[in-house]
């Protein structure tokens, strides 16, 4: 498809989206009610109104050639940006709809890995680091610092013990609620991670493994 | 100005507290990182981030976020010089003399000219915001509904008159916008309004966020991608302490056109489409035409850094004078700062300054802060933030992808708007790629159910007289430069013909 065609095909989208919009508000009053003023769906009606004359007035221009994007004959998007941008595109879907159905705790990684590992070409130690990690500063970010409790579909009855260990009233129930694994393996492998990388930065290979992108791709 | 004086003082005093000053440098470090970033800007950093902020109170929250703004204006020189690639569009035009600088192994001498006159436009255009500031608030308690409603008309019409954007999409942007916010339950009958397939999730409206979020975090992060496939190249930055103090000195040679880009980049940054962009393009051409030596312009001159630079941050400062004197934002970043304090319980407008001063003058005593801290985090760090740039994109976008979702979900804490944001994302970035504008989209869905209720109670109490919003001084002389801003394109295409 061409920027050209693109236009007019998005121009033509939109003003349906006007109508709708339009035919939606006046399903509410946009007349003027005695004593209260304009009618809830005036507004709206209006608004809509005059973006349905926008989108004429693009389709014409477009008629006319008038702007450079009517005159374009540049693919609206290349194979390549195609392949770049859907990717993404489809691995935040992807994201979205595990966290819907699986919770984000189980998205994240699932997430992560496969931006990590398959898009970016990155080295098993940075990969692993960050699938470990972010979750984990997610977790203590929203859940513990903020009190926003995240999505976690069927997921929830396991994160009990990490719910003890937040709201914790002493050492011992803190204690018990380390030992058990949903706490426990998180915290060992954020242990293990941060002790890679001072290893590694003090041996300064730290920015090549990040790099290692490049030289994989 | 001896009235200002000790609410200035109360207010440096505020910025001081503790976490507040924590907030500033923590806020400045992130804005100078999320600056530099290619294709990230203040408003990505402030709509991303915003979430986060309601774990401190509301003023330490403003500060943290005016310090991202802040730290973001200082940041975007860095990727322009380095790496060639504006930060944000108000880095552009950094790039025409920063990247020649760098290329001649000069970068540490951009870099240098950059932060100091980021921090001279910083400071000029906050003395100037103090000023300005208390008897303009004073000025708009005066306001009815029907002055409200006409400020917020020329708002949207700067946007039309000035934006240089495609007039029937910028007005479709401008109009959508008002329409997202009129989902939800009607502000006056309580009716519930364009409520799609029954779908529950649309009974508490749009959150301006998931919009802000979607169009400036997914979007932008897709059009960044699409147009740097990820590939770019990093200039080294050799600086030492002796260098730094022998790029200081050279101060004296930009510092005229560096006040004067100052002065202008402020207001130019108070008309609500102008802002950053247009205001450090200006000031490099002002810089340009008063130079003894234009020639040299384009081809690595100092001036030619230090003009734009004090001019960006000028106008993010002055982009704040409308936000918080009207409760109209200057920029797509004060219209989130505006929602973010909606989101807080404050009504932005000249009643701040009476029912909380606090807040207010807090603000304003974080620029002070904020404006010397971002200079010494820049100079000191300057080799570190150019390291960060060599963080390959494929590590940066999940992150934000993940901050993206997790920072939409916030807000309401429902699935429905992250869905939301996902759509708007990708939409955003279809459309963007035809040149439909975003920012007016944003501006409007922050303003909408102000400017509905205003012009609602106004022809409630005009008995539907539309003549009352140019039959009253104030709010006549609004819509009449609203009519003239409008036209302006016009006049503009007719002169041209003939």
């Amino acid at each position: 498809m061409t920027v050209r065609t693109a236009e007019l095909v998005f121009a033509v989208l939109l003003a349906l989206c006007s109508i709708g919009l339009m035919v939606k508000s006046a399903e509410l009053n946009i007349g003027w009610i005695e004593g209260r003023g304009p009618g809830s769906g005036a507004w709206p009606f209006w608004l809509s109104t005059g973006m349905l004359l926008c989108c004429i007035w693009t389709i014409i221009r477009w008629f006319k050639r008038v702007t450079p994007e009517s005159r374009s004959e540049e693919p609206y998007i290349s194979g390549e940006t195609a392949m770049v941008v859907g990717t993404s595109a489809f691995a935040i879907l992807s994201l979205l709809v595990i966290t819907q159905f699986a919770g984000i705790y189980i998205a994240l990684p699932v997430f992560l890995f496969f931006y990590l590992k398959f898009v970016g070409h990155h080295s098993w130690a940075l990969t692993l680091t960050l699938v470990i990690c972010v979750p984990v500063f997610i977790f203590c970010l929203f859940e513990w610092a903020l009190k926003i409790p995240l999505p976690k579909a069927f997921t929830e009855e396991s994160f009990y013990p990490v719910y003890d260990l937040i709201y914790a009233q002493s050492g011992g129930e803190r204690l018990s609620a380390m030992v058990s694994p949903i706490v426990g393996l998180p915290a060992l492998g954020v242990v293990i991670a941060i002790g890679y990388w001072l290893w590694h930065l003090f041996s300064k290979r730290s920015q090549r493994i990040i790099n290692s992108t490049e030289e994989a791709s | 100005m001896e009235s200002v004086l000790p609410l200035l003082g109360a207010g440096l005093i505020e910025a001081l507290q503790p976490l507040n000053l924590m907030m500033i440098i923590i806020g400045c470090t992130v804005g100078l990182l999320v600056g530099a970033m290619p294709g990230l800007g203040s408003v990505n950093g402030v709509a991303i981030l915003l979430p986060i902020t309601f774990l401190v109170p509301p003023t330490a929250a403003i500060i943290f976020l005016a310090a991202i703004y802040y730290g973001a204006m200082y940041g975007g020189a860095i990727s322009s010089i380095t790496l060639g690639i504006p930060g944000a569009s108000t880095a552009v035009a950094t790039v025409f003399d920063g990247r020649p600088l760098a290329q001649q192994g000069k970068a540490d001498k951009a870099l240098v000219a950059a932060a100091v006159a980021s921090f001279i436009g910083g400071t000029v255009s906050v003395i100037l915001f103090t000023l300005f500031a208390p008897p303009l608030a004073a000025f708009a308690l005066k306001f009815g509904p029907p002055e409200e409603f006409a400020l917020m008309i020329l708002a949207f019409a700067t946007f039309i008159g000035l934006g240089g954007d495609d007039i029937p999409k910028t007005i479709f942007s401008i109009l959508i916008g008002l329409v997202l916010a009129t989902i939800g339950l009607d502000i006056i009958s309580g009716k519930p309004r364009l409520i799609f397939g029954d779908i529950s999730g649309f009974l508490h409206g749009i959150n301006f966020l998931v919009l802000a979020i979607g169009i400036y975090g997914i979007g932008e992060m897709l059009w960044t991608l699409e147009s740097t496939q990820g590939k770019v190249s990093v200039h080294k930055v050799k600086m030492s302490f002796s260098s730094l103090l022998g790029n200081l000195k050279q101060v004296k040679e930009y510092i005229g056109t560096t006040t004067l880009g100052s002065v202008l980049g402020y207001f130019v940054g108070t008309l609500p489409a102008a802002g950053a962009t247009p205001a450090s393009l200006m000031s490099y051409g002002l810089a340009k035409t008063f130079s003894k030596d234009p020639e040299s312009f384009g081809k690595g001159k100092v001036a030619g850094v230090a003009a734009p630079e004090a001019a960006n941050n000028a106008a993010s400062t002055g982009s704040m004078l409308p936000m918080i004197t009207l409760g109209i934002p200057g920029s797509p970043t004060t219209a989130i700062l505006l929602g973010g304090m909606i989101i807080w319980g404050l009504r932005p407008g000249p009643l701040l300054f009476t029912e909380h001063p606090d807040f207010v003058w807090g603000l304003i005593g974080s620029l002070y802060i904020a404006n010397a801290v971002t200079l010494v985090i820049n100079l000191a760090c300057i080799p570190l933030f150019v390291k960060v740039l060599t963080m390959p994109f494929t590590v940066l976008a999940p992150i934000i992808y993940i901050l993206c979702v997790v920072g939409g979900y916030a807000p309401t804490q429902t699935m429905h708007d992250v869905w939301l944001m996902f759509v708007f994302g990708i939409v955003g970035y279809m459309l963007r790629k035809l040149n439909y504008p975003v920012a007016p989209a944003v501006l409007a869905i922050v303003l909408g159910p102000l400017a509905e209720r205003s012009l609602r109670q106004s022809l409630l109490a005009s008995q539907g007289d539309f003549t009352t919003f140019f039959t009253r001084p104030i709010s006549g002389v609004c819509m009449l430069i609203a009519l003239l801003l409008v036209s302006y394109p016009l006049i503009r295409k007719l002169r041209q013909r003939g």
